[in-house]
């Protein structure tokens, strides 16, 4: 797929939207919202065992902020968190080919991931 | 083509498919032998002719008579010349020792928009008419800017996003009795509603082909002969259309654009009144859905082929861009087309007064041919599925 389709698949089919259901079930979530509350995100995650996680979102905001909290949710699934801790805003981008207008929502994902991951440990 | 991968167009305010009777008549311009219509042979002269026809065509429209239209390459375009050639013509021969003065209003196109902005730039003084919850403009509020001396009052019939109608008739009325120059932007009224310059005091009305079914690229701005209206050229290099706009003029597009000009007006009243039936139908419907209000002012007030709604709880691009990619889909915009382009939330419903959320959460749905009962209800409950796909995306409040 090209990378902007990759935006729209995404938005139309996330693979990781947590469920109504879900929220009884995560104990280390995170919620950020960008300052003119155009958009929001709030992941979900939990230690499935050793090193591997489960990661689901609820986000509201343009088609691109559904697809990089799906995006990011999958590379924790695959990666880690300690890996998936270690992506910057502008890899969610090229990932996605985020317009220049688009690169705050990078940041907004990863600041969730980063508060979730810091709710880990408590 | 399945049922699932349907497209339903529902953004006619934006632009509009070609009619059957402008698209036989371009193609019948395309293949005929015809020649620079400013030319006197024979060539010439037979695209000249077909000019003539479409001038006569577009002038019955509109009360006007064929010699007071001048072709331009759209509305866009032919506003740029109402406002800006008014606007030189009065700087040419100002004498009164004032700047150049317009009246406009808020929630006008981006064609007058940003031409008056240009034009401030340059000096000109334009005093913003407000509006109020529906988009109207207060006539009392335009008497009094009227009071000071003034050169232009530029309003467009039609709001591209929501639809309300302008009271033209009093507006102009309020312009006569002021001895002021009155410029509409028919673009999303002309074959809509009546216009007629014969009897109501308009100066220069702005129309564009591409909104009534014509092909894209040709438009006309109506310019009164009498009393005259002064306008400078703003386009020079030819003396084409008694040096009012140079350059040679495209009869293909001009003979379809009259073409579709008479074959919409002989429909107008037909169309309308179906289109009425189906937008409250369509209103109806998605009234039904939690969380959806209206922009779109009351029947007695608004064009029929506009609804206009905002929708809580749902960002206005991510439920445009899934009813445009969903089955089946669905083309129509949060407001204005040149306004989707810059990404902006609708400036026309914040003067409205509606937040900003709101704002950018709003869908324009057109209606036009092609729709009908069935299909309205399609997209009432095409809507409603991508409202609830969203809002569960969304999740609950955290």
């Amino acid at each position: 797929m090209s990378s902007r389709n990759a935006v729209i698949d995404r938005f139309l089919t996330p693979a990781h939207a947590a469920a109504d259901s879900d929220i009884d079930q995560w104990h280390n979530e995170s919620v950020q919202q960008t300052p003119g509350a155009d958009a929001w995100c709030r992941l979900l995650v939990q230690p499935v065992c050793a090193h591997s996680y489960r990661a689901r979102f609820w986000a509201y905001g343009p088609p691109a902020v559904i697809a990089a909290a799906d995006w990011l949710c999958e590379q924790v699934e695959r990666d880690g968190i300690e890996v998936t801790a270690r992506i910057k805003p502008g890899d969610v981008a090229a990932a996605l080919d985020l317009a220049a207008s688009e690169r705050h929502i990078g940041i907004l994902v990863i600041d969730a991931l980063a508060t979730a991951a810091s709710n880990l440990g408590r | 083509m399945s049922a699932d991968t349907t497209a339903i167009y529902l953004d006619h305010a934006a632009t509009t498919p070609m009619r059957a009777d402008a698209r036989d008549c371009l193609q019948a311009c395309l293949a005929a032998p015809l020649g620079n219509p400013s030319s006197p042979h024979g060539p010439g002269q037979a695209a000249a002719a077909r000019i003539t026809t479409a001038a006569a065509q577009l002038a019955d429209v509109v009360g006007a008579q064929a010699d007071e239209i001048v072709w331009t390459s759209g509305a866009t375009e032919a506003t740029n010349l109402a406002l800006r050639g008014v606007a030189a013509f009065a700087e040419r021969g100002a004498s009164t020792g004032r700047p150049v003065r317009i009246i406009s209003c808020v929630t006008e196109h981006s064609a007058t928009r940003d031409t008056l902005k240009a034009l401030e730039q340059q000096g000109v003084d334009v005093f913003w008419l407000a509006v109020d919850t529906q988009g109207r403009i207060d006539l009392d509020a335009l008497e009094a800017a009227l009071a000071q001396p003034c050169d232009l009052v530029s309003l467009m019939h039609v709001n591209n996003e929501t639809g309300l109608v302008h009271d033209v008739a009093r507006i102009a009325a309020l312009c006569q009795a002021h001895d002021v120059a009155l410029h509409i932007d028919a673009a999303q009224s002309l074959t809509r509603l009546a216009i007629d310059v014969s009897t109501t005091p308009i100066a220069l009305v702005s129309m564009s082909a591409h909104k009534i079914g014509g092909p894209p690229g040709i438009g006309a701005l109506y310019v009164r002969r009498r009393p005259r209206v002064g306008l400078a050229p703003q386009i020079i290099g030819g003396g084409q259309q008694q040096g009012r706009r140079a350059g040679t003029l495209p009869t293909h597009q001009i003979a379809a654009f009259g073409a579709a000009a008479a074959g919409a007006d002989a429909e107008r009243e037909t169309t309308q009144a179906s289109y009425r039936r189906l937008g409250e139908r369509l209103w109806h419907g998605l009234s039904c859905i939690d969380g959806v209000t209206r922009n779109h002012p009351p029947a007695a007030i608004g064009a029929a082929p506009f609804v206009n709604v905002s929708i809580a709880g749902v960002h206005g691009e991510a439920i445009r861009t899934g009813l445009a990619h969903g089955q089946p889909n669905i083309a129509l915009s949060g407001g204005s087309a040149c306004s989707a382009a810059r990404g902006a939330s609708s400036y026309v419903l914040r003067a409205m007064g509606r937040r900003v959320d709101a704002a950018a959460a709003s869908l324009r749905l057109t209606l036009g041919p092609g729709i009908d009962e069935a299909t309205v209800d399609r997209v009432v409950v095409r809507v409603a599925e991508e409202t609830a796909r969203l809002r569960a995306l969304a999740g609950r409040p955290a």
